[in-house]
């Protein structure tokens, strides 16, 4: 039982993470229409800035706060400067991932070739923990949990009591309609990429500061479960991924506690795999 | 340089070569996008050292897997070929399924980070983490595999069997069946409405790719004598997709510089970069990602066609049809020398004679009854009962979410004749037609062909059965000339039994009459230039024919991408008639055609129908309905309404009010 | 009928045109699918677009939204030079558009589809703006929570309306509005939805592929054939012509003609050789003329409409009553717009006979 419980806690905070991540990548297809698998090697570029942050004297915090900031422009100008371009000349879904897999190689082992290969981990402190019947969760990362709680509070806000969001939703549903109302979509789409590469730059410190000590490669496997939790809810849907990261990230840590640790991203492979498999549209697959 | 250093990148290049030639054969060749192509490679590998290992005990049993067995020398390279085309059968499963492209990418891509991962954790099949070594190098019982004439002859073994892949590659993509993989890249669904089985070629390529993967998986364990999932990480597979993009995808010399100028070129490279304590140590790699991620990005915007384009196959087009014979002299020795296939067709034709008096359904129409057809007797086509019923509806339905696009249709095509179908938009002729077609399933109701039920066959099935159909958008094969385009539509006739053809003919105009193509398959492809020649040639000359009639001959050797819209309707009809059909179904063929082109296609249609072939017509210019079409059925709201000639049709209410009122 | 195609619609001023298109010539790349298109829509006016299958109609309509662009060719709406415009400024010139298809954000709820709709009006507008909207088209007040994906074809195209609405704008472009409806649904959202909107001084350009059912609710009538404009005029006079009919049916002048048929063209059925079809008709016409409808016949048609020879089938245009009101509807409505519309109806009931005469060949 008290297996059970610690394993829920670890699920909990797994999904709290893969859930800011997940709503963010999913945001992104959706409105953009592009299956970023950079999104990965950005999020630990957000979370290598935070640690330069840190080092340098910093609270980790604040880091946070600038790795959010520039992971949000950092996001809009790969868009500007690489996917919509290609785009624009009608490059197909295949050639937009093959170019998305280039930028991740750049980016992931731009960060390597600046940062080094080693692990490295923040200078802060964990704070007390909370104990409930072997259910034990750190300040640190009850705070991760708090803040993918307003993450979810907010894009549910933004997306269905917002004009922005609603006009995000437009796109997403019909590009040229939107258009014909008057929206300026392009307007919509860099904005779209400011918001989510924030949630990509939150997720990547938050992820970081989960794990503990991290490496520029740390988030590849990662990027799986975000893909996973995407799929699982329906690409494009924002509740899909709540719901998607909610099961992925307590179906990995509680099985981790019951098989060995090392095969906790076989369940999310597999639910990946038999989502693309029987319903690529995922669970929610009809609903915005 | 040492002579050590320079074996060491020879085999390097040769492993990388093959291994870029089987995904350039995939992704370039057959369109199929497989980002898990390195675990064909890691399967290779694993198996090669498994059979090549002695069993654990025997290795001082610091290492755990699975077992070895200890096999000679060219077993475990053979195993490894055999496990890499094996472990690609299940992946057509995701290939095979009509998934988003970049979804189908996902699914391999992760399919491969896990297998990886799985390799890692699970130590008792290979040794996790750690993974194999001491796997024992080539006949090194014999000799010692650390002598410079050891390493040169493994060297040159390694370069002699990336010359036989290349060679392979090489034969599959020049023949017949190579042109049909490029026609199903360029667009496969118009590919399986000429008859083409998608899933049979995808999965061949699967498994040719991923035997040519696994072997080179083979040759690198024997040479390295170790093997772990560091090896083959997933971004592997992406510097492979860096290879064959930027030498050039769909040229296997493009493949091959691709793999000597990335993945090798970079390791020679670097080399150069003088080490310095001052760097941190994971610099130098850390750059060489980078700069792969680059050369990608910029190569696909840049070059996206890689530095040796595909090349354009440019072939002779036969000259006048009674010369015809004079063009490929050799060629029917060739066939009739051609082995055990030469056998079959004797015992074919000898049966065929019979079952066409028979069975008058199955007259093929030829290209060249086409270039007959005004001097034959009218009377030939008549004789065999003009009024068969050839395909036929019954309560044919289709619906969309609800909504009945086609709501039980019936009704019935004549032999010989040019039935047009008529109606306003969204009255459902072009669902009826791809139900007919078999493109699309039909929610309920039969659609009978030659008196045989198809409803449950596959579009590709009632293709080869001679039922086949065009396509509305244009669906030519863009990277195809124009005389690929006419010959991709040649059915492969498994056995090559050729028909005998009709009275009268001799000479050239006899071995045209020949249909099909053997090479039109893996194992004809494979059988060789020789095997195949005869049928190309006699598949060249009726192409030939159509390209004079539709006054196409000047661009048999352009790309079907740049003619204009009319000459690219040309090109759809020409293929279709290329498939010897009985039944020819045209969804909007003068859409977009000059009206004097339009009278021209009629007019050929016309006689075409003289000699036997049938053809179902949508097409919203209803002059030409008036001129060529007899009968003419009207639809609308996914209904028929009348049936009649055009005039009669005019003449009543329904249509017209379904016209005006809609 | 207007001399040359493209002419304008009756009574136009040339500075009072809403929406003025000149020599728009588009397509798909490749070849132009429209060329040298004009067409103007005058305030308060609904003009239709008519022509067979393929003959660019959703094309002009795509073209003048800058959905796609034009190759050549000019759009100004009430008078401002908006050519190659994105569809966002047209949407902000006043110019809503309701796609053919895809025609509302099927994931989002009738009220968001509306708010969309709404997106460029100030945010304390909406509310009020799709209360207003609400009381256009009832119906869409009962289902604003649900989800437009849900919608039946004639709701959906109702909310599609109603979306454009929002914008109050000056002209509406309607693309197939009745595609894909079963034909009472259609009927009934030509005549009661798309001519409300053009209540309240706004004008409507709808493509048609009912022509006739368009007909009776337009004020002028392109017709389209093979990208061009074949000819232009009043329903009334579109109706009366065999030329009209031949645009969708194709070939039936000449023979209604009495010509003989070209080289190469099939032998005609007994049928079609009956000499003179047209003529005859006529000549019963002339017979039938005015019978019904005598003392009000002048004051139905509007003047140059020359619809003499048209004749009043008594089962369609049987009731007095319905003269009477299409009259009183012409004095009360004189002095808006160009006051066209009720005659338009009863020319549709006279175009209807001639046509049905034309074709059934005095079966009936």
């Amino acid at each position: 039982m008290t297996i059970f419980l610690a394993s829920v806690g670890f699920g909990l905070v797994t999904a709290s993470v893969l859930a800011i991540a997940a709503v963010g990548f999913t945001l992104q297809f959706g409105v953009t229409d592009v299956l970023n698998l950079a999104y990965g090697a950005v999020m630990i570029g957000a979370a290598f800035l935070a640690y330069v942050l840190n080092q340098a004297g910093l609270n980790v915090w604040l880091g946070l706060v600038v790795a959010v900031a520039a992971c949000s422009i950092g996001s809009v100008l790969l868009n500007a400067g690489v996917y919509a371009p290609f785009q624009r000349r009608g490059a197909s879904p295949i050639t937009m991932v093959i170019v998305s897999l280039g930028m991740t190689l750049i980016i992931e082992f731009g960060v390597q070739a600046l940062a080094g290969g080693t692990s490295v981990s923040y200078t802060m402190s964990q704070g007390p923990s909370v104990t409930a019947d072997g259910l034990v969760l750190s300040a640190v990362q009850l705070v991760v949990i708090g803040l993918s709680l307003l993450v979810m509070a907010g894009t549910h806000v933004l997306l269905r009591y917002t004009k922005l969001g609603k006009a995000m939703r437009a796109t997403a549903a019909n590009k040229t309609l939107a258009r014909n109302c008057g929206i300026r979509t392009a307007r919509v789409i860099t904005i779209t990429w400011a918001v989510t590469g924030a949630l990509c730059g939150l997720a990547g410190v938050v992820f970081a500061m989960d794990a503990g000590s991290f490496d520029a490669t740390a988030t590849d496997l990662f990027l799986i479960l975000i893909l996973a939790a995407t799929f699982l809810g329906g690409p494009g849907q924002a509740y899909g991924a709540m719901l998607g990261a909610v099961v992925i990230g307590l179906a990995t840590e509680v099985s981790a506690a019951y098989i060995t640790p090392s095969y906790k991203y076989v369940i999310a492979f597999a639910a990946l795999l038999v989502m693309l498999g029987v319903r690529p549209t995922g669970l929610l697959g009809e609903r915005a | 340089m040492s002579s050590y250093y320079l074996v060491n990148l020879l085999i390097y290049a040769a492993v990388d070569a093959m291994a870029c030639l089987g995904l350039s054969q995939q992704f370039g060749v057959a369109g199929v996008t497989n980002f898990g192509f390195i675990i064909f490679q890691a399967a290779g590998g694993y198996v090669a050292a498994i059979l090549a290992l002695p069993s654990p005990s025997a290795n001082g049993g610091f290492q755990s897997y699975i077992g070895g067995l200890g096999l000679p020398f060219p077993l475990p390279w053979i195993g490894a070929a055999v496990a890499g085309g094996v472990i690609a059968l299940p992946f057509a499963f995701l290939v095979g399924r009509r998934l988003r492209g970049d979804f189908a990418a996902v699914g391999l891509l992760v399919t491969a980070v896990l297998l990886n991962l799985l390799a890692q954790n699970y130590r008792p099949l290979l040794n996790g983490d750690a993974g194999l070594s001491l796997i024992p190098a080539p006949l090194a019982g014999e000799f010692d595999p650390q002598s410079s004439g050891y390493q040169w002859i493994f060297t040159a073994g390694a370069i002699v069997v990336c010359a036989g892949v290349y060679w392979v590659v090489r034969r599959i993509t020049a023949s017949p069946y190579g042109r049909s993989l490029r026609a199903m890249r360029d667009n496969d669904a118009v590919a399986d409405s000429l008859g083409k089985n998608l899933l049979s070629m995808r999965t061949a390529m699967l498994v040719t790719g991923g035997a040519i993967a696994g072997l080179s998986g083979g040759i690198l364990v024997s040479y390295i004598t170790t093997w772990s999932p560091a090896a083959w990480g997933y971004a592997e597979t992406v510097v492979l997709f860096a290879a064959v993009i930027i030498g050039g995808a769909g040229n296997h010399l493009g493949a091959v510089l691709g793999a000597i100028l990335v993945p090798v070129g970079f390791e020679e490279v670097t080399r150069y970069i003088p080490s310095s304590n001052n760097l941190p140590p994971n610099l130098i790699p850390s750059l060489e990602w980078v700069a792969i991620g680059l050369l990608i990005v910029i190569f696909l915007w840049v070059r996206p066609q890689g530095i040796l384009p595909e090349r354009k196959r440019v072939l002779p087009v036969a000259g006048r049809l009674g010369g015809g014979g004079g063009t490929d002299p050799g060629a029917p020795d060739a066939v009739a020398q051609a082995g055990p296939g030469a056998a079959v067709s004797e015992a074919g034709a000898s049966a065929l004679p019979s079952a066409v008096a028979s069975a008058p359904d199955s007259a093929p129409v030829s290209g060249l009854a086409l270039a007959s057809v005004s001097v034959r007797p009218a009377g030939s086509g008549q004789a065999d009962g003009f009024g068969d019923v050839v395909l036929q509806a019954i309560g044919v339905t289709r619906e969309f979410g609800g909504v009945r696009a086609v709501a039980g249709v019936s009704f019935a095509v004549r032999r010989g004749t040019i039935t047009g179908l008529i109606g306003p938009n969204g009255a459902g002729k072009s669902t009826l037609l791809a139900m007919l077609a078999g493109t699309l399933p039909a929610s309920s109701g039969e659609v009978r062909y030659l008196g045989q039920d198809v409803t449950g066959l596959p579009a590709f099935r009632r293709a080869r059965l001679g039922l086949v159909r065009t396509f509305q958008l244009a669906s030519e094969f863009k990277r195809l000339t124009v005389l690929e385009n006419l010959l991709s539509a040649v059915p492969y006739r498994p056995g090559g039994r050729p028909p005998v053809p009709p009275e009268g003919l001799s000479g050239g105009k006899a071995r045209a009459y020949r249909t099909g193509n053997r090479g039109d398959s893996l194992r004809g492809a494979l059988a060789g230039p020789r095997y195949w020649r005869g049928d190309e040639t006699a598949a060249i000359e009726r192409a030939s024919v159509l390209l004079e009639q539709f006054g196409l001959t000047g661009h048999a050797n352009s790309y079907a991408g740049d003619l204009s819209g009319g000459q690219r309707r040309l090109v759809e009809i020409m293929r279709a008639l290329m498939t010897e059909p009985k039944v020819l179904l045209l969804d909007e063929p003068m859409a977009g055609v000059h009206p004097h082109l339009a009278r021209r296609i009629g007019n050929e249609l016309t006689a075409l129908a003289a000699g036997g072939l049938t053809v179902l017509m949508v097409e919203h210019e209803l002059a030409i309905m008036d001129e060529f079409c007899d009968p003419v059925i009207a639809m609308a709201e996914g209904a028929v309404l009348a049936e009649g000639t055009m005039a009669e049709l005019r003449g009543r209410t329904e249509v017209v009010e379904a016209y005006l009122v809609g | 009928m207007s001399a040359e195609p493209g002419a304008g619609g009756p009574g136009a001023g040339a500075s009072g045109a809403v929406l003025r298109a000149s020599g728009v010539t588009a397509g798909y790349g490749g070849d132009p699918v429209i060329r040298d298109i004009s067409v103007q829509v005058e305030p308060g006016q609904v003009v239709s677009l008519v022509g067979a299958n393929g003959s660019g109609k959703s094309t002009l309509l795509k073209s003048l939204v800058g959905v796609i662009r034009m190759s050549a060719g000019t759009v100004t709406v009430g008078g401002r030079d908006l050519t190659g415009r994105p569809p966002e400024d047209m949407a902000r010139a006043g110019v809503g558009y309701v796609p053919q298809v895809d025609d509302v954000f099927a994931p989002l709820t009738v009220r968001e589809n509306l708010e969309m709709g709404g997106y460029l009006l100030r945010p304390g507008q909406v509310r009020a703006r799709i209360d207003e909207v609400v009381t256009v088209f009832p119906r869409l007040g009962s289902m604003l929570g649900r989800q437009a994906g849900k919608l039946s074809g004639g709701e959906r195209k109702m909310l599609a309306m109603g979306r454009v609405l929002m914008l109050s704008p000056s002209v509406f472009l309607l693309d197939e509005p009745t595609a894909n409806l079963a034909p009472a649904i259609a009927r009934s959202l030509l005549q009661d939805q798309v001519r409300r909107l053009a209540t309240g001084g706004a004008s409507v350009l709808v493509v048609e592929q009912r022509a006739r059912a368009v007909l009776a609710i337009s004020d002028h009538t392109y017709v389209l054939a093979g990208g061009e404009v074949r000819m232009s005029g009043s329903p009334a006079e579109l109706s009366a012509s065999p030329a009209f009919v031949e645009s969708f049916l194709g070939g039936t002048v000449t023979r209604l003609a009495g010509r003989t048929p070209a080289d190469g063209v099939r032998e005609p059925s007994a049928r079609d050789k009956e000499p003179s079809r047209h003529g005859q008709v006529r000549a019963e016409l002339a017979n039938v003329s005015g019978s019904l409808c005598t003392g009000t016949t002048q004051s139905m048609w509007p003047p140059g409409v020359r619809i003499v020879k048209a004749s009043f089938q008594r089962d369609t245009c049987s009731a007095p009553s319905a003269v009477r009101r299409a009259t009183s509807a012409t004095r009360s409505s004189r002095p808006k717009g160009n006051g066209y519309g009720p005659y338009v109806r009863n020319a549709l009931l006279v175009g209807r006979s001639v046509i049905m005469k034309a074709f059934r060949g005095y079966n009936a």
